[in-house]
């Protein structure tokens, strides 16, 4: 392909790419101003049963650390993953209309959708944190670069495991009830609330085989100096490596069993 | 000149390989416009798709005369919960064209006044049409591939089509999938009738119709 070539389809899927984004923004904001406040109500909501339920357990938790930060922290990065898989998975949804437009490419539209879920859960994260500091106290971050570094392997895992999900629907529609299962106990074992450390001694060498324990101690460690993870938990090779064979996989499966995903809208 | 050469297409379903288009050939000289003509599931919407470029031939070659193509025109490209302005823009920033422009030419072509601000969910079905053909009039293809939804359309705004065809004659053709006989004949020079994925094709209307007449 000529440089020049190259340069014209780069610009030509960036501004697809930006084109479906504001699509993308239109329908999901747009309607419904709901949509932007349930964005950040959701994530409060879960930090806020979960600070109540540390009230009542004890703890769980590293102590010397805010507990509404350690909360927000871990659980806005895991909605983002969450929706991030539930988007790419249901991609045929609301795509056929733009599909039927011959410049634009199922791979713009996955762009398109990642990009708008990073941004949305980025911002709330960062929105999230600058209120922390002036509300409550100011904060340092221990690791800015390794803070957005996990949140980019956690993104591009969940766009991953959301294609996966989308091929595997379309095979057998009864998998979507188990990656919702799937993900709710993630959520408990993956070190979004309850830090590895704190986890049962006895079991704590298996649930390190969970990719996503590793970016969230990675993720928590980043933040607070004060953490101190544990080293077989917490190995972002590891986590990269699961992180890149999801998103090889899944690129692979979409680009094959294309016509299928697209029938199961 | 848009030439089409032994063209094929099969699917896989359950059922084992099924071939839709089966050596599909036909030569368009710029200037004519093309009508086809076949009963439910004889390949016109593929050929339409394999023509747009959303979908490749098996085998086959397609020649568009470096002639900017057309979404094919009638089946969605325009989204029911966004309004006609939302729509409009995205097409517009989709094909690179000033959305000032796009947007002054749907607004006087369409004549949809003050709906283009509402959802297209509540635009009848000869308002959606007219907006998806002002649409893509405005963004001034080559070759319109139109598939269908053309008669939904009222007499005056088929009237409107028509004319600005006429004066783009030089500069644009279309390719038509209707079962409407008279859009065909009102439209198109040359006729082709699909059967069982291939082709025939007529210079004259009447022949056509009677070879479509007995399928």
């Amino acid at each position: 392909m000529q440089a020049t070539e190259l340069r014209e389809s780069i610009t030509s899927m960036g501004r697809i790419v930006h084109a479906l984004l504001l699509r993308e923004i239109r329908v999901r904001f747009g309607q419904r101003r709901i949509g932007y406040a349930w964005a950040m109500i959701e994530p409060a909501l879960h930090v806020g049963v979960l600070y109540l339920l540390k009230l009542v357990v004890g703890a769980f938790t590293p102590a010397h650390i805010p507990l509404v930060l350690w909360l927000a922290s871990g659980i806005i990065p895991f909605l983002m993953f969450r929706n991030m898989v539930s988007r790419i998975a249901t991609i045929a949804k609301g795509s056929q209309d733009v599909l039927i437009l011959p410049p634009v490419q199922l791979s713009d539209i996955v762009i398109a959708r990642a990009l708008l879920e990073f941004l949305t859960s980025t911002l709330i994260f960062v929105l999230a944190l600058a209120l922390y500091t002036v509300l409550v106290a100011p904060l340092t971050i221990a690791n800015p670069l390794l803070v957005a570094g996990c949140l980019a392997l956690l993104a591009l895992s969940g766009i991953g495991l959301g294609m996966v999900e989308a091929v595997a629907t379309a095979f057998f529609p009864s998998t979507k009830p188990l990656v919702d299962g799937l993900l709710r106990v993630l959520y408990l074992i993956s070190g979004v609330i309850f830090a590895l450390p704190y986890l049962p001694p006895e079991y704590q060498a298996y649930l390190s085989w969970n990719p996503l324990l590793h970016l969230f101690e990675n993720l928590h460690a980043a933040l607070f100096a004060e953490y101190q993870p544990l080293a077989y938990g917490s190995s972002l090779t590891y986590a990269a490596i699961c992180c890149l064979l999801l998103v090889v996989s899944g690129m692979a499966l979409l680009n094959r069993y294309r016509t299928m995903v697209m029938a199961n809208a | 000149m848009i030439v089409i050469d032994q063209v094929h297409k099969s699917y896989r379903t359950y059922f084992g390989r099924k071939t839709v288009l089966d050596g599909i050939s036909f030569t368009l000289p710029p200037d004519r416009n093309l009508g086809i003509l076949g009963r439910n599931g004889a390949g016109k919407t593929t050929l339409m798709h394999i023509l747009s470029g959303l979908e490749f031939p098996d085998h086959g070659r397609i020649d568009r005369g470096g002639l900017r193509f057309s979404w094919p025109i009638g089946r969605g490209g325009i989204r029911s919960s966004l309004t006609g302005r939302d729509n409009l823009r995205f097409i517009s920033r989709v094909y690179g064209i000033d959305i000032a422009t796009v947007t002054r030419f749907v607004e006087d072509f369409s004549e949809l006044g003050a709906y283009l601000d509402m959802p297209v969910d509540t635009y009848s079905a000869g308002m959606r049409a007219r907006l998806a053909f002002s649409l893509s009039m405005a963004c001034e293809f080559d070759c319109y591939l139109i598939d269908e939804g053309f008669s939904a359309g009222d007499a005056r705004f088929t009237e409107r089509m028509n004319a600005l065809f006429e004066e783009r004659r030089s500069r644009s053709n279309m390719i038509v999938v209707s079962h409407d006989m008279n859009i065909i004949r009102r439209f198109c020079h040359q006729v082709g009738v699909m059967v069982d994925g291939k082709i025939v094709l007529f210079d004259s209307f009447d022949e056509a119709i009677a070879l479509y007449k007995t399928l």
